[in-house]
């Protein structure tokens, strides 16, 4: 996407007034063909060369990020439970994001002088892990849902302190209120 | 080498405004069913009224990136090659990347309430805003001067590396981990839709609406970067002009 | 509702209802840029014979500016 670099020596274009040698910054003299096309690059024309070449920096560094971001975190959004059990000692105390599904009957919500604390257990393929989350829990958060969790295993246990809940959700819809239309087939909230 | 058309596209054609009036009122419905007529979703509740107008908006996006690769292909291909599918290439990633960037923020304006972040870095999010980029920089490169044919080659093949973004895009949801949840209309796994009653036809009705949108706006975009090709066979003096005004617009 | 779904809703509309009205904006000036060029353009090529016709041309796009700005430009 740069394409900033490449340009033909051939520039008999009449209609274009910013056609200029690559990099002259100066004022350009007459190039060939047409005489029509003596042109001085005016301040203006030099200010939005110098804006395309930014936008250009600037596209190019955030596409680059955003590949990195792509191979880092993307590509592995999160490790569920089990898996992450499985790897516990290769993952130390490394903050990841863990997924599971709350275990209804075990989420309790602790507010005291140090703020709210929510503790449950996620489960994955049989697999517990018990969460204490520093800060409430989003708007949609309750048991019998998929979550991911962010943040790391404490100390050398298998309990898991995380400071961001994520409520994972499918991609059906269900009326509230179900008088009219019902839930066949099996779909999930 | 070819001059563009020395006529000004018609005024304002029926058609076109036809086309304008059904989108609107396509819209408005779409916004007075979405708000006032469905009715809450049992796990989401109100937010579940997100859905009419962010699932659309990608669609759309996607839509709008066909439609400038197709023309990038035909600008490409020497039996085809026209200046107006260089013009229908731009305007349709322009109008595309207002629709990219409004899936990312009403995507975002979703996910904080229902997810309860913002923005996370999950494939579909991470490809989705690396598409923004990529045609952000197809535009820029756009703006890169030239003859207009080698700037019009030069932008057809980078509207074609841009578009493989689209089906990684579509797929990350299956290929990937994602917190996202896969598509509900046209899911790449199933291609069943999960949505129930009036929330279905609601979001029928706002995938048309919305594509009628993008046709509107990408017409317009096509006749203005018409015009704009006119006067720039018109002269120096005139072209200077428009491009001060552009950078203003723009 | 809370905000999120009202936020969503215009941000969406606002954002192609200010893009429709600018691009009909821009090619309303850019048409009547054309429609004087051909006389106001000393370096005009060839193309300026072809104009003489453009200047009653914009002002009828004037006269219809106020509808314009059609779909976008929503509730």
């Amino acid at each position: 996407m740069t394409g900033v670099g490449t340009r033909t020596g051939d520039t008999f274009s009449p209609h274009d007034p910013l056609d200029d040698e690559p990099g002259s910054g100066e004022a350009g003299t007459a190039p060939s063909a047409p005489g029509r096309r003596s042109i001085t690059l005016s301040p203006e024309q030099r200010r939005q060369r110098r804006r395309l070449e930014v936008v250009g920096v600037v596209i190019v560094v955030a596409i680059g990020f955003l590949v990195f971001k792509g191979l880092t975190s993307a590509i592995v959004f999160f490790k569920t439970a089990n898996e992450a059990v499985a790897q516990r000692a290769t993952l130390g105390n490394s903050t990841f994001q863990l997924e599971g599904m709350v275990m209804p009957g075990t989420v309790r919500t602790i507010r005291d002088s140090a703020g709210t604390t929510v503790a449950f257990v996620v489960e994955s393929s049989g697999v517990k892990v018990a969460v204490t989350n520093t800060g409430s829990a989003p708007q949609l958060f309750q048991p019998g849902i998929p979550v991911i969790v962010v943040g790391h295993f404490v100390g050398t246990t298998d309990r898991f302190a995380s400071d961001q809940i994520l409520v994972k959700h499918s991609n059906s819809y269900i009326a509230a209120h179900p008088n009219r239309v019902r839930a066949q087939n099996g779909t999930t909230r | 080498m070819s001059t563009p058309a020395r006529v000004l596209p018609q005024d304002r054609p029926a058609a076109l405004r036809v086309l304008g009036a059904t989108a609107l009122v396509g819209v408005v419905a779409t916004v007075w069913l979405g708000l006032f007529v469905t009715p809450p979703d049992q796990f989401m509740g109100n937010l579940v009224r997100l859905l009419y107008i962010h699932p659309p908006m990608a669609w759309v996006a996607f839509l709008a990136y066909g439609v400038a690769t197709l023309a990038s292909l035909l600008y490409l291909w020497p039996r085809t090659r026209a200046e107006h599918f260089d013009r229908l290439a731009g305007a349709s990633a322009e109008v595309g990347v207002v629709f990219t960037g409004l899936t990312l923020v009403s995507g975002s304006i979703w996910g904080r309430p229902t997810w309860g972040a913002w923005w996370v870095w999950d494939p579909l999010l991470t490809t989705t805003a690396l598409l923004f980029v990529l045609y952000l920089g197809y535009l820029a490169l756009r703006r890169v001067p030239g003859e207009f044919h080698v700037r019009a080659r030069r932008s057809a093949m980078a509207a074609l590396i841009a578009f493989v973004d689209v089906p990684i895009v579509y797929f990350s949801v299956e290929w990937w981990r994602s917190l996202h949840q896969a598509p509900t209309v046209l899911n790449p796994t199933t291609h069943k839709t999960y949505v129930h009653g009036s929330m279905f036809w609601t979001l029928l009705l706002g995938f048309v609406s919305f594509t009628l949108v993008y046709i509107w706006l990408m017409a317009h975009r096509y006749r203005l970067a018409r015009l704009q090709d006119l006067e720039d066979v018109e002269g120096l003096e005139v072209a200077l002009e428009e491009r001060r005004a552009e950078g203003d617009a723009g | 509702m809370n905000g999120y779904v009202e936020a969503g809703y215009v941000v969406v509309l606002g954002t192609l209802g200010t893009y429709g009205v600018a691009l009909a904006a821009r090619e309303r000036v850019a048409r009547r840029r054309l429609g004087t060029a051909s006389s106001a353009a000393p370096t005009g090529t060839s193309a300026k014979a072809d104009f003489p016709a453009q200047a009653g041309e914009a002002s009828a796009v004037e006269h219809r500016a106020v509808e314009e700005t059609e779909p976008g430009s929503g509730p």
